[in-house]
């Protein structure tokens, strides 16, 4: 109980602080999700645009046709040069064109006329959707295409992702974990090292208090702290055009799922610092940490399209579970009972385990 | 171990590896006294102080504070102790009253008489006005006065200061002096003060402990440490050091025994007599043709007592000192 009421006291002091630094602290929790959610989730839904040199052989009407179908639509590809094989060649490989379509002489009008595409394929995405793209204006032709690939040098586009509003609903559940999660490595972590740099550690080991109420008061800020941020992001997200299928009712789901990522990722963090006593130090590990368990947590795309070693370590990230769960919330709209108990229980069991690890080290820890 | 001891440290070892910081150590602080641990930069006070506190585990020995065995009661004797640590203790995001309240709860201080300690503490270091200011904002010598009233938050039996002056100016440390020695007057609360500093360890302890190289080397009053170096003043010749042995040996062999070279001095007491026998001393110098730079003569200081003792200046000892940083303060154990 006694901890409890240390821990408390101590928490009281951290809450005193983030009220002094409010206004920096909002501004600052700001910054990450609107530079992710206008750059990432504002690119388009497939590249558009994509630049394409025509060599127009055949010179008739199918191939006006063909020409148009293929400008228009949803499509997407844009004609920038109708020229001779030679000179389109060269486009594709200075990055001028990502793709270069050759209309045979004799095209929709001989069994044997293949349209011949040349791709970038030294731009996987780009030339993949070209690809899609030619490959859907040509069947509608009934006209036999062949492609064929070449290695270009330079991109012109680079547009990873879509455009769609869905699309940043999706990235939004993502970056709102993302922000709990990780938010507790800049706040009761890197603050228990700063406490510990400036003194304040020793103090409160000289105290008559228990070690693990001062290391349960980091927890708790890092759980405020990331929670505030988390809140912050969810706002910018939504201004910025995101929505929540399931409304209000989804809030305290949101809410939770925040909470308790916090608070198993503000285990992690305050074991590390327990251990590491410098912060450039801990800025590089935690960095090691973070990163790769936000890009297998499902943030940009769904696991299940992650290759298959990525996927099997995916399973193993509790920031899967609740990305998961978020987006069910944001982007369905409903949240099965059973995913609820299970990414639940599995999430609480990952925030025990880690602030008892996190406990023990810092027991064991030095006071400077 | 008596009902008049605040702490005593028998045979109290630290050893860091294969560096020894602590080197049995046996100490016994009165109850009311302010007791000064003076010692240049890694002697071992604040590896001494942080064993008192639970916060380094000794190698060996014990230590007892208020009758507490603090190896294996830890926690009970730190409600006795207030501290003052070397670093700036207190917590600068936060106002001075703040940081009263949060110490008073973190030594369980009931809140009702925490109110009234934040008035009483910050009239005591007249920081009544600053009560709400960010301590952050104070001058050095403001946060030094405010972690130490801070340190009277539970009515402590003993206050620990760990050199907390350091980088004072004269006059803030006068005044932390005077604030101090009031408050051990009126609170009756034992101080166990650290030092680097000569005229701090003379000006304001009641007994000093000079420690090097983890040991205590000489035990007592400012007064009889001094008389330990004998009877009446000090003369210092400072000259080029390669004339100094030389120099040593001329004043031992016209009777000054207590002649003692280091550096580019020789110290050496002068006794009775002074005038005539500094007379005789420049006469025998000239005679061998000896240049020397100057000649002084004062009462003497903890410094010559120090150099008695270990061969160095204390004033070279903390220069010197401070190139061996990872020693610091047993500072080097357990930092990635």
């Amino acid at each position: 109980m006694s901890t409890l009421r240390d821990a408390y006291s101590l928490y009281i002091r951290e809450l005193l602080i983030l009220k002094k630094n409010f206004r920096s602290s909002i501004a600052r929790s700001m910054i990450f999700p609107i530079v992710l959610i206008l750059f990432l989730g504002n690119l388009g839904s497939s590249p558009r645009n994509t630049p394409v040199a025509i060599v127009n052989l055949a010179g008739n009407a199918n191939a006006v046709q063909f020409m148009n179908l293929l400008e228009s639509g949803t499509s997407g590809v844009n004609i920038v040069s109708i020229t001779t094989q030679d000179s389109a060649m060269k486009l594709l490989a200075n990055g001028d064109v990502l793709a270069v379509v050759v209309i045979p002489p004799n095209f929709g009008s001989s069994i044997n006329s293949n349209v011949n595409v040349y791709i970038d394929s030294s731009s996987p995405i780009g030339s993949q959707s070209v690809e899609a793209q030619i490959q859907s204006v040509i069947s509608s032709f009934n006209a036999h295409g062949s492609i064929q690939q070449i290695r270009g040098n330079s991109l012109s586009i680079n547009y990873a992702f879509g455009a769609s509003s869905s699309y940043k609903s999706f990235l939004i559940a993502g970056i709102v974990i993302m922000v709990a999660a990780f938010g507790s490595f800049y706040s009761g972590g890197m603050t228990l090292i700063t406490d510990r740099q400036l003194g304040n550690l020793k103090a409160f080991f000289s105290a008559p208090i228990s070690r693990t109420s001062i290391l349960l008061s980091k927890v708790a800020y890092s759980v405020t702290q990331s929670f505030v941020n988390a809140m912050v992001a969810l706002v910018v997200g939504l201004v910025l055009g995101g929505t929540i299928a399931s409304g209000v009712a989804g809030l305290p789901y949101i809410i939770w799922y925040v909470l308790i990522s916090a608070t198993g990722f503000g285990g992690i963090a305050t074991a590390l610092a327990s251990r590491v006593g410098k912060i450039e130090v801990y800025s590089i590990i935690g960095m090691a940490i973070t990163m790769p368990l936000w890009f297998l947590s499902g943030a940009f795309l769904p696991t299940s399209t992650l290759p298959p070693i990525m996927y099997q370590v995916s399973v193993y990230n509790p920031m899967t579970y609740a990305t998961g769960a978020l987006r069910d919330v944001m982007l369905k709209g409903y949240l099965p009972l059973s995913t609820f108990v299970v990414t639940s229980a599995i999430l609480i069991m990952f925030s025990i385990v880690t602030i008892l690890i996190s406990v023990i080290l810092f027991k064991n820890a030095d006071y400077k | 171990m008596s009902a008049q001891s605040a702490i005593v440290l028998h045979k109290l070892l630290k050893r860091f590896n294969d560096f020894t910081a602590v080197n049995g150590i046996d100490l016994e602080i009165k109850k009311g006294e302010i007791f000064g641990l003076l010692g240049p930069n890694g002697a071992g006070k604040s590896t001494t102080i942080n064993m008192i506190l639970g916060l380094i585990k000794p190698t060996s020995g014990s230590i007892t504070v208020e009758d507490i065995d603090m190896i294996n009661k830890q926690e009970l004797g730190k409600a006795h102790i207030g501290i003052v640590s070397q670093e700036t203790l207190i917590e600068p995001e936060l106002t001075a009253a703040q940081n009263i309240v949060l110490f008073g709860r973190l030594y369980h201080v009931s809140e009702n008489k925490i109110d009234e300690k934040v008035d009483e503490l910050l009239n005591l270091a007249e920081l009544t006005d600053f009560k709400d200011k960010y301590a952050g904002t104070f001058s050095g010598g403001m946060q030094r006065r405010l972690a130490v009233v801070r340190a009277l938050v539970h009515d402590p039996d003993i206050i620990l200061l760990d050199e907390p002056t350091n980088g004072l100016d004269v006059q803030n440390r006068v005044k932390l002096w005077e604030l101090l020695r009031h408050i051990n007057e009126t609170r009756n609360v034992t101080v166990l003060i650290t030092t680097q500093y000569l005229e701090e360890a003379d000006n304001l302890c009641n007994r000093i402990a000079i420690i090097d190289h983890g040991k205590i080397i000489a035990l007592g009053t400012s007064s009889q440490l001094k008389q330990s170096i004998g009877k009446g003043n000090v003369i210092d010749i400072s000259a080029n050091k390669e004339l100094i042995p030389h120099i040593e040996k001329l004043m031992k062999d016209m009777g000054l025994e207590s002649a003692k070279g280091t550096g580019n001095k020789v110290m050496a007491n002068i006794g009775t007599d002074p005038m005539k026998k500094i007379n005789k001393l420049l006469g025998i110098l000239e005679k061998n043709k000896i240049h020397i730079d100057g000649i002084s003569m004062h009462e003497p200081t903890l410094d010559d007592v120090f150099l008695k003792l270990t061969g160095t200046s204390m004033r070279d000892a903390v220069e010197t000192s401070s190139k061996n940083d990872r020693w610091l303060a047993g500072g080097r154990h357990g930092m990635m």
